[in-house]
């Protein structure tokens, strides 16, 4: 009985320390969370350079976890309802509006937000949301327009004037498709995505419907309360214009597939898509691929515009270990960190594609090309997809009824109808 | 006394019965029976996941299913693959079970053969699918080409992707009702097809009087399973299509999915699911009540 109760004693006080020792060392634990292949650690030898040596100089140790995208939404969705997520994250701005609404993450403190607007390439600026810096992009990727250089050659069109108006891009896209005996089309002039998740569709779109000063919902940084912005004249003229070139210009056509696919094997003579998706691909997959990057097109009477998205971009979670997550971004913020990261990200990607966050290192030799100035000209007309709440939802559709116009089953102004009143009903909502 | 001994030898063994099932009955309590309970309710509410608690709301979210056109755009959509696909299954699978249930040479490879996707993860063989299918690079097409047959849009095509949804899930799914078909095939007793036979039955009437009554409970089941997964199909559109093109192939697992994983809407989604479990259950009882009325025996 007596060798019972010690043996019991012993195995509890096992248990104390062991539960002790693990808060202790918790407490020293930075758990990060991200989408497969950014940020993580065994996939970089560079971000594990970046975070050794954080945990070498604080005694802090970075935990990296990482998941396919939709995965790190389900796991993040689930760790905080069990109310054990991750101290920092890296986040998709589609997901930014549901975490802001639930005061689910911090804002900069205002020494660091003055650091961060000092240091960022300007149009990041349009990252806040309401005057707040809450992400801290690692880079950004600018929609882009690319076209092949060696095909405008043979179609007798300057390789080095991409179109800038939809007129020109229009008038090129037909002089740029090529037919086959039986006049089927077997080059496009612009291929077009419409396959996937009708979000991922309009994101390849919004150049076009942002350009003629149309937008989903309006304004773009507001967690609640904003208004479509499309069934005008500008929504009409976007849709309309893929319309246009699918039935009257026949210079795109369905069954192209992902256009940077068909872009990299030279089915398409223009894309428009992340500016990083075709340098990233091309030296591997097509060397000879002659092609240029420009702003994507805009009507006459509409704006220069383009997309821009942090890819990674990392928020800090209103946890108790926030503080030693600012620290780790103040770290990461630091000149040499944000100098070393571009200069060793992925090999496949030779360091070129995406845009870096911090302007000072567009001074620097490496960054001084071609390829740098135009995505750094980009950029300062790019804007970030609204952070409203229902933003996914809404996208997805008005991605519904913009493809079905394109297919002709509805027209375009039903399509606009439609989508306008189920997307203010689901706006009425909240 | 003695009905005493044995009474709480009885119970001894009953207590040692029950511990060593009740692993399984708890697990099956927490991850099968407690989810399912929980969608009921969960269907009443608006639930935030972050902060996991919710907030009753009645019945507005069956009221909103009622106004909501993508719920029953999707509910087409999955009938429509119901409709089509188990019929298919059903022939195809018990054809090929005929075949092969007949001697020759190879017959275990074959069976093997057309076993084998079933067993393959739906992920990869759906993703190298949707190669296959590419319009312009594609092998099917290429081949299409060759023999100088008219191509198709396959996956891409609004009107053709359900269809290519289809082929691709008979050809996975097939082995699993081809093997249930093989084993009732090779339940029924052959003397019934030698008295058949010095009756003057042919091979035809002995498959219409013998094989098929007596497989009725047989088709009964694969009816039953291939219809409920029909119901459900989920994988090979997320991966094929993602809905689309259009929402042409948004079933109702896949809006389900969205509303609960994309648009954060968990009470939403699971007033679908409580709709898509009464659909089931409905079309089940259907299925089991007009055929489990006709029992066949031979004595």
């Amino acid at each position: 009985m007596r060798i019972k109760k010690i043996s019991t004693g012993i195995i509890i006080s096992i248990l104390m320390v062991l539960l002790v020792c693990n808060v202790v060392l918790a407490q020293g634990v930075l758990n990060l969370w991200c989408q497969d292949r950014n940020l993580d650690r065994s996939q970089h030898r560079g971000f594990n350079w970046v975070y050794r040596e954080f945990e070498k100089a604080t005694g802090i140790k970075i935990k990296v976890a990482h998941a396919p995208i939709e995965d790190l939404l389900k796991k993040t969705l689930a760790a905080f309802a069990a109310g054990t997520g991750p101290d920092i994250m890296d986040i998709d701005r589609a997901w930014l509006g549901a975490y802001l609404k639930n005061d689910l993450l911090a804002p900069f403190p205002p020494d660091l937000q003055e650091k961060w607007e000092s240091m960022a390439v300007p149009a990041f600026k349009k990252f806040e949301v309401k005057g707040k810096v809450y992400e801290l992009p690692i880079w950004v990727d600018v929609y882009a327009l690319n076209w092949n250089k060696d095909m405008f050659k043979e179609a007798g069109l300057d390789p080095n004037s991409p179109p800038q108006t939809w007129e020109e891009f229009r008038a090129y896209a037909k002089k740029l498709t090529k037919y086959d005996e039986n006049g089927k089309i077997v080059r496009v002039g612009y291929a077009i995505r419409y396959m996937g998740n009708p979000t991922g569709v309009v994101q390849k779109h919004l150049w076009a419907l942002w350009s003629a000063k149309a937008s989903i919902i309006t304004p773009y940084d507001t967690l609640t309360g904003g208004r479509t912005n499309f069934n005008n004249k500008g929504g009409y003229a976007a849709i309309d214009l893929i319309k246009k070139m699918l039935y009257e210009d026949k210079s795109t056509a369905f069954g192209f597939g992902d256009p940077r696919d068909a872009f990299v094997e030279k089915k398409a003579a223009m894309q428009i898509s992340e500016c990083a998706a075709i340098p990233s691909r091309a030296f591997k997959e097509a060397p000879d691929l002659n092609y240029g990057m420009a702003l994507p097109p805009h009507p006459k009477w509409g704006i220069r515009v383009t997309n821009i998205n942090g890819c990674p971009s990392i928020v800090v979670v209103d946890g108790p270990k926030k503080d030693i997550a600012f620290k780790f971004i103040r770290y990461l913020m630091r000149p040499e960190i944000q100098m070393f990261i571009p200069l060793t990200w992925d090999v496949d990607q030779l360091g070129f594609g995406i845009v870096p966050f911090a302007r000072f290192l567009y001074k620097h030799p490496w960054f001084q090309n071609m390829y740098y100035d135009a995505v750094l000209k980009m950029a300062e007309y790019g804007r970030p997809q609204p952070v409203e709440i229902n933003y996914t939802e809404a996208s997805d559709i008005f991605g519904k009824y913009m493809v079905q116009a394109w297919f002709n089953k509805i027209s375009v102004k039903e399509a606009l109808a439609k989508a306008e009143k189920e997307i203010n009903a689901l706006l009425a909502e909240e | 006394m003695k009905v005493r001994n044995i009474s709480s030898l009885e119970k001894r063994r009953w207590i040692t019965a029950y511990l060593f099932i009740a692993p399984i009955v708890i697990l099956f309590a927490m991850f099968r029976v407690y989810p399912f309970l929980f969608d009921f309710v969960l269907a009443f509410m608006k639930w935030n996941v972050f902060k996991n608690k919710g907030t009753w709301v009645g019945l507005s979210n069956y009221a909103k299913l009622i106004h909501d056109d993508t719920f029953f755009h999707s509910l087409k959509i999955t009938l429509l693959y119901t409709l089509i696909y188990t019929p298919i299954e059903i022939i195809v699978g018990l054809g090929v079970a005929l075949l092969l249930n007949v001697k020759f040479l190879g017959r275990s490879f074959c069976r093997t053969i057309f076993f084998m996707p079933y067993i393959f993860t739906s992920i990869a063989t759906a993703a190298i699918w949707t190669w296959l299918y590419d319009p312009t690079s594609g092998l099917i097409n290429a081949v299409l080409e060759q023999l100088h047959l008219p191509t198709c849009m396959w996956l891409q095509g609004e009107k053709t992707a359900l269809g290519s949804i289809i082929i691709y899930t008979l050809w996975r799914e097939m082995g699993y009702s081809m093997i249930i078909f093989l084993a009732g095939l090779q339940g029924i007793p052959q003397r019934y097809y030698e008295a058949a036979r010095i009756d003057g039955a042919n091979k035809f009437q002995s498959f219409i009087y013998i094989t098929l009554p007596l497989l009725t409970p047989i088709v009964l089941f694969v009816l039953v399973m291939v219809t409920i997964g029909s119901f459900g199909i989920f994988g090979p559109v997320y991966v094929m299509t993602g809905g689309g093109p259009a929402d042409a192939t948004l079933v109702l697992v896949l809006y389900m999915y969205r509303l609960g994983f994309r648009y954060l809407k968990f009470g939403y989604g699971a007033a679908v699911g409580v709709m898509f479990f009464i659909l089931t259950l409905i079309v089940t009882i259907v299925e089991l009540k007009i055929l489990g009325k006709r029992k066949v025996s031979y004595y």
